[in-house]
């Protein structure tokens, strides 16, 4: 400030309205003030206002008079500093160019970004444009008027992650008629990518909640083209998120978020909050709420995780959905009339349902599910039960009509009646090529339906999906039971209140310090569990220590405590002991610490399951939701129990469910236990995701029922073998081999003759047999026999993922899939060595 | 191509004179034929207006052809060369010019405005005193107290040019507000 000139005031006069501020950049001539002369003796204002010009170019240093002041001639009204002096500091520069005096910082011949002069200017304050950067001061000035905006509006500051927090995007090939899935390209062309993306459900209703107390800000490791075409998709009027969008080009470390907060956030972060499925790229920071990753499309994961750091593992877990009959959701005008015809044919179906059912309940579930949550004005029960009725009227009818081909334009007419006959065939048609779509980029389409197309009597089952796909035309309507941002609106809600809590009592206090997220975060989370004293049993490997395993994590961060052995509620004298155990977390029942805990009186012993999802929810949920069973013991027992099992598992759901759903009605009780069964397909392959995520698997789970069967058929073989080795004779042996076949075979062929199926006679009679159990399995069993039917097809290599993936349910399927699978490969060993030893 | 308001697009003719240039068309030989000379002049308008060089500024549009030269056939590979000789309206920003643009952005840190093809940049120092941001508003503007001057995206402002950035294809200005009869021009 060496050459600072002072403007003087060139009369007595009142200063009207200054047109510049400090730091202003003026050229010779541009008005520095607008002013009226006043008469020195009587203090009168002249009434003609004058303008005060800068004589020479320059920077504003400091205004002396303040508006409406009056200062007398020779009075100092402001200082400049000459430019010439390169007395600007270039506070802002944008393209290297300085955004106040205009003057051109880059090097003669330099690469954007090779400065002359290094500046003050450091920060990237605006997040779509890293190329404006401000002074340090500046930053702080800016955003100390934010963070004062924000508390005057009482807002805190969120940072939204999309990809699986909010969305979940692909690049496969998925079938374009998905409802509620954005398909787009980031440059439009032929050979550029398509992206599908499907939102969160809920997604509009936490935005424009959470847009209430927080000021929303999108941090994303997508390209910035991608993430302002999700935004304009999320916010089309541009109302929740602005241009508050931070992308992968705008951060300055390809592998952590943290690095750009400080840019964004120069006075700290202490009202900033994070939402992200992944911990690692805020470096774990103390603020973040860890969402539970959002998963819709099979086989993808985060297709902008930064690299290396993709996670894939859940890759392989198939995700089921429910097709969700958008037909008979507008079907609901003719509903009453529609029932009334369908029940009847309901009833014949059921007999014929054994084998139908699977893609009938799928339906029903889907009807069933999807009322509750369009909030429909009319009764729901009847709704329900007219659509059950009509979706298994229509199947068992096809069953009825099953002459190949001519059967599908009379097919469609029960279950749509708008839909005119001559178009049968062509419905199949589209519907065979979509579901053939689906299959081909194995996206994660639901087991009944591609059992349909590779079933034996294709025909006959195509006809009948007809039915269900008759709003194929228009759109696929999965079923998506996430509802994970109501709980995540929930928490948001409660950080909110508590930081404004803190904030008036430190306003009251008149401490200038801010509360700071970081530790509110924490402190909300810490108070979820607070008073449980937790032992685990089961849950933590014996070779690492308890202190480093998740459960422990997670656990003392919901603010519980944990003990090492269980604490009785009463201590010898009687008294009630503060340390008492209220928890016993167990992977698996029969350990010793879930017998001392039986013992204990008041002492809820829960499922591990029960930890993950009060950590999910940030709440204390109820306990009997989690019931600890005897079937989660440590021995593999057979699957009669499977049911039960997973039922209980999975009450919280149809708990929840059954609140919003009034629909309780005598008919539909059968179709109720169907659609359970569904419901506990679905539920349990959540259940497994949530397994696997927390690495809490009974390790007899990991083997499928397959690698079971060859495990036991390598025993088998290796005792066979042996036996061979023994002085038997070859024609003793081949009695031996000659019984067993062929009393095998007179076995099969009872089989065979009652089951009217030409081929694949042995998966049949598997899906039967689980069927007349008419346990939860019956799914299941459909469903390898889907498999199976697949392995015919040679399709085996994609359905292995699938397979494995469903390794839990089939080790935990029933029993007689075992022994019915352990004959077959008998009678296959006895044909193949009876064949051998003829040669 | 752009939105260019109609008064610009007349001050640009008026106040930038056409411009005498020069551009090579390479063809291919399957446009040999009797369209030949207006295959020549469709390629280039297409590969010229809308263009941005360092010494003209964006050429804007070519008003006339002058001359098509004689084509030279490319050894061995049978493309042709033609040099063209066209007049065009170029719009070249200077240093202190005062010119109409269109907010596109309002920000905390300043206005992003669009003159033409021309993008400017208007930091926050250097817009009039008692214009104030006001983030909470839909969309983010820069008012006065009393709202009688609200700037916010798509508005209409005249600015003056403190100082351009010309690269080989793209030219950036920072503009300022801070003078006589700068500001909203409605």
């Amino acid at each position: 400030m060496a050459a600072a000139i002072a403007i003087q005031a060139p009369s007595k006069l009142k200063v009207l309205k200054w047109k510049v501020r400090r730091e202003s950049h003026v050229f010779k001539g541009t008005v520095l003030a607008l002013y009226c002369d006043i008469d020195g003796e009587r203090g009168d204002t002249a009434s003609e206002t004058k303008k005060l010009k800068a004589s020479r170019a320059g920077i504003v240093a400091d205004i002396s008079v303040k508006e409406g002041d009056v200062a007398n001639q020779g009075d100092v009204l402001l200082r400049m500093c000459s430019q010439n002096d390169n007395q600007c500091s270039h506070p802002t520069i944008m393209k290297d160019m300085c955004a106040e005096c205009g003057m051109d910082l880059r090097e003669t011949l330099g690469l954007p970004g090779d400065r002359k002069t290094t500046g003050t200017a450091t920060v990237a304050m605006v997040h779509s444009i890293p190329e404006l950067i401000v002074s340090q001061e500046q930053a702080i000035e800016i955003g100390k008027e934010d963070e004062n905006r924000l508390l005057k509006h009482r807002k805190l500051v969120l940072l939204v992650d999309l990809d699986q927090t909010l969305i979940h995007t692909t690049n496969d090939n998925i079938p374009p008629n998905l409802k509620g899935v954005k398909h787009f390209q980031l440059w439009h062309g032929k050979g550029y990518m398509w992206y599908h993306t499907r939102f969160r459900p809920f997604t509009q209703r936490f935005i424009e909640a959470v847009s209430k107390m927080y000021e929303l800000h999108i941090c994303t490791f997508g390209v910035r083209m991608y993430a302002h075409i999700i935004a304009r998709l999320l916010d089309p009027d541009e109302k929740y998120f602005s241009h508050r969008i931070l992308s992968r080009d705008e951060c300055f470390d390809a592998m952590s978020k943290t690095a750009n907060l400080k840019a964004l956030f120069p006075c700290g972060d202490k009202t900033v909050c994070i939402i992200d499925d992944r911990e690692d790229v805020w470096n774990f920071a103390p603020n973040l709420v860890h969402v539970k990753p959002y998963r819709f499309f099979q086989g993808t994961a985060d297709i902008n995780a930064p690299p290396g750091l993709t996670k894939r593992e859940h890759d392989g877990e198939p995700i089921t959905h429910k097709v969700v009959d958008s037909q008979s959701k507008t079907k609901d005008s003719n509903s009453e009339t529609v029932s009334t015809n369908v029940d009847g044919l309901a009833k014949t179906a059921d007999r014929e349902k054994e084998i139908s059912s699977s893609q009938a309940a799928t339906e029903k579930d889907g009807g069933e599910t999807e009322v509750p949550l369009e909030k429909e004005k009319k009764p729901l029960s009847a709704i329900a039960s007219a659509e059950v009725g009509g979706e298994a009227g229509a199947s068992g009818l096809a069953k009825e009509l099953s002459e190949p081909g001519t059967a599908g334009g009379e097919v469609t007419v029960p279950g749509s009646q708008e839909s005119p006959p001559d178009q049968g065939d062509q419905t199949s048609s589209s519907v065979e090529k979509e579901v053939g779509d689906s299959e081909k980029h194995g996206g994660s389409e639901d087991p009944g339906k591609v059992k349909e197309l590779s079933g034996g009597h294709g025909e006959q089952t195509a006809d009948t999906k007809k039915d269900g796909g008759d709003a194929s035309p228009e759109e696929i309507d999965w079923d998506d039971p996430d509802d994970y941002l109501l709980h995540l609106e929930e928490i948001l809600t409660r950080i909110h209140t508590v930081f404004y809590d803190m904030y008036e009592q430190s306003q009251s206090k008149s401490t200038a310090d801010l509360p700071d997220l970081k530790s509110i975060i924490p402190y909300v989370r810490k108070k979820v569990l607070k008073g449980a004293n937790i032992v685990f049993s089961g849950m933590v490997p014996l070779n690492s220590p308890l202190e480093k395993s998740r459960a422990y994590v997670v656990a003392s961060a919901l603010g519980a405590s944990i003990q090492t052995e269980v604490v009785p509620a009463k201590t010898a004298k009687g008294e009630k002991d503060p340390n008492a155990t209220t928890h016993l977390v167990a992977a698996k029942a029969g350990t010793g610490k879930h017998k001392s805990a039986m013992k204990v009186k008041g002492l809820h012993i829960v499922h591990g399951d029960w930890l993950w999802a009060c950590s999910e929810r940030w709440e204390w949920v109820e306990e009997s939701l989690f019931p600890l069973k005897n079937e989660d013991s440590v021995s593999k027992n057979g699957g009669s129990s499977d049911e039960k099992d997973l039922s209980a598992r999975n009450s919280k759901r149809k708990i929840r469910k059954r609140e919003e759903n009034t629909l309780e009605d005598n008919d539909s009780e059968e179709k109720e236990s169907e659609a359970k069964r569904q419901k506990i397909e679905t539920d349990d392959s959540e259940l497994e995701s949530q397994l696997d995520q927390t690495g809490n698997v009974n390790p007899i789970y990991s083997f499928s029922d397959d690698d079971l069967l060859t495990m036991d058929k390598e025993v088998n073989d290796f005792l066979e073998g042996e036996d061979e080795s023994s002085d038997e004779t070859d024609d003793e042996r081949d009695n031996r081999f000659r019984k067993k076949v062929l009393g095998e075979e007179s076995d099969s062929d009872s089989d065979s003759l009652s089951g009217d199926f030409p081929r694949g006679w042995k998966l049949r009679r598997k899906s039967f047999q689980s069927f007349e159990s008419k346990e939860t399995s019956g799914l299941k069993g459909d469903n390898s026999d889907a498999e199976d039917d697949e392995e015919t097809e040679n399709e085996l290599e994609r359905y292995q993922k699938n397979i494995d993936a469903f390794s839990p349910d089939e080790s935990s399927g029933s029993a007689s899939d075992d022994s019915i699978g352990s004959v077959d490969d008998e009678i296959a060993d006895a044909v193949e060595k009876e064949f051998l030893s003829g040669l | 191509m752009y939105a260019f308001p109609y008064e610009i697009l007349n001050k640009v003719s008026s106040s930038n004179p056409k411009v005498s240039l020069e551009h090579e068309i390479l063809l291919h030989p399957r446009y040999f034929g009797p369209n030949l000379l207006n295959t020549v002049k469709q390629k280039l308008f297409t590969e010229v207006e809308g263009t941005c060089t360092g010494k003209y500024g964006f050429v804007i549009a070519v008003t006339s052809i002058d001359n098509i030269g004689a084509g030279l056939i490319q050894p061995s590979r049978g493309f042709v060369i033609y040099p063209v000789k066209y007049r065009a309206i170029v719009f070249r920003p200077f240093k202190g010019e005062v010119l109409d643009a269109v907010v596109i952005q309002v920000n905390k840190v300043g206005l992003f405005t669009e003159i033409g093809p021309l993008n400017c940049f208007i930091s926050r120092h250097s817009i009039p005193a008692d214009m104030e941001f006001d983030p909470s508003s839909n969309p983010p503007c820069y008012k006065t107290k009393d709202e009688e001057i609200v700037i916010q995206e798509e508005d209409e402002i005249r600015l003056k040019i403190v100082g351009t950035r010309v690269d080989a294809k793209d030219i950036f200005a920072i503009g300022t507000l801070m003078d006589d009869y700068l500001g909203l021009s409605s």
